[in-house]
């Protein structure tokens, strides 16, 4: 009895941990969560910065929990077929649709940012999920400095390609 | 006319290809874009999926040809980005922060096709979209290096030394320190590692569709050479 209750217990704790679910494009989405800076070797070899690769550093959103982004129920004229579904994604890299914007994606910044999802598909693309972003709120400036790139498992796995030169 | 119907990351950042009849090659030197016949830098999923993708290094998608992965981007530039400026794309296509990578591919963008305003893809002349593409494929760097042919070995033979013979398919028996040598000149899918006694030793890379482990290859007798 003793066990089924401790069953139980780590049952329901699991099902309380369910990660939410987000849509792939076109749907909008609102999260929330701690810029940082990370720097990724470009072309022509996608290497080395310091061989003479490009430097691709990038701003990239550090979520505060996992999410699990799915396609939406029916496509639309606008959804992207490259767009697959991916669980436990806890960074995305950012696409802004608006130069100006960058005054406001700083590093340590924690922001409430609204955009549309969307699956990786070229070499430039750093994290399984990017955000492209259309609207951007400052929650708090740069007090998350030299946080630690807390991402999932799934997202370590899939940047252990991407050849990591640096993060702030 | 044999084509390729497998490819796979081989060692140095190299690609080995299986061809239609179980021939192997090596493109190494030049850019990813040529050694995975990749010209747009695609990542695999249903994009490349549609153009005959065989295999992936892990992050870039490796075609059988040029011709496919050329198609792979066509097929990209005419349903992800078809809606699409040349900002918008070079903003979604190649993500950075607001330093320069950004502003240095949409101005090569504009600068190559001609076209300045914020006309969409789906509205390109046909001359506009050639123009588009190549100035894509050059961006992305397109450089050649070199293919060498890949033979797998069948049987080694092992004295009391450790394995001192192998035999190469196609070329008959061949020592260690020939093989040691054709393995550095990436003719073998064999790694060259180093002892603790400072001595050169062959094995097999993990995964290799080349040739599998050594240690399941040994033969009792030794072979006549040039067999």
């Amino acid at each position: 009895m003793r066990y089924l209750f401790l069953m139980l217990l780590i049952f329901s704790s699991f099902a309380l941990a369910k990660n939410q679910t987000v849509y792939y494009e076109p749907s909008l989405v609102e999260l929330k969560g701690v810029i940082k800076d990370l720097k990724f070797p470009g072309p022509p070899n996608y290497e080395s910065i310091k061989n003479g690769d490009a430097d691709e550093t990038g701003a990239y959103l550090i979520l505060n929990n996992p999410i699990d982004v799915i396609l939406p129920s029916k496509l639309k004229n606008d959804s992207n077929d490259n767009d697959e579904p991916e669980e436990n994604v806890k960074i995305l890299q950012l696409a802004v649709e608006n130069d100006s914007d960058w005054t406001k994606i700083k590093k340590g910044n924690y922001v409430q940012l609204t955009g549309t999802l969307f699956h990786c598909l070229t070499a430039h693309h750093h994290t399984r999920v990017l955000l492209w972003v259309e609207k951007v709120k400052v929650l708090s400036m740069q007090k998350a400095e030299n946080i630690k790139l807390d991402i999932s498992s799934e997202d370590q796995q899939f940047m252990s390609h991407e050849h990591l030169q640096s993060s702030t | 006319m044999p084509y390729f119907v497998k490819g796979e990351a081989g060692l140095n950042h190299s690609i080995i290809y299986t061809d239609n009849t179980e021939r192997y090659f090596r493109y190494s030197g030049g850019t990813w874009a040529w050694r995975d016949h990749n010209p747009g830098n695609l990542v695999p999923g249903s994009v490349s999926a549609r153009h005959n993708q065989i295999g992936s290094t892990g992050k870039f998608a490796i075609f059988p040809d040029y011709k496919n992965g050329h198609s792979a981007l066509l097929d990209c530039l005419k349903t992800t980005y078809k809606n699409a400026s040349i900002n918008y794309l070079v903003s979604k296509f190649a993500p950075a922060k607001d330093g320069n990578n950004v502003k240095i591919y949409r101005k090569f963008l504009h600068d190559r096709t001609g076209v300045k305003d914020d006309k969409k893809v789906k509205d390109f002349t046909a001359s506009e979209f050639d123009k588009l593409w190549h100035a894509i494929e050059a961006m992305e760097g397109y450089k050649e290096g070199i293919v060498t042919e890949v033979f797998p070995i069948t049987e080694v033979y092992r004295d009391k030394n450790g394995i001192c013979e192998l035999h190469i398919k196609g070329k008959g028996w061949a020592s260690k320190s020939e093989c040691i040598n054709l393995a550095k000149q990436g003719c073998l899918d064999l790694i060259v590692c180093i002892s603790h006694m400072r001595h050169e030793y062959l094995r097999a890379r993990p995964n290799s569709s080349v040739n599998g482990s050594l240690e399941h290859m040994i033969v009792k007798k030794p072979k006549e050479k040039g067999k």
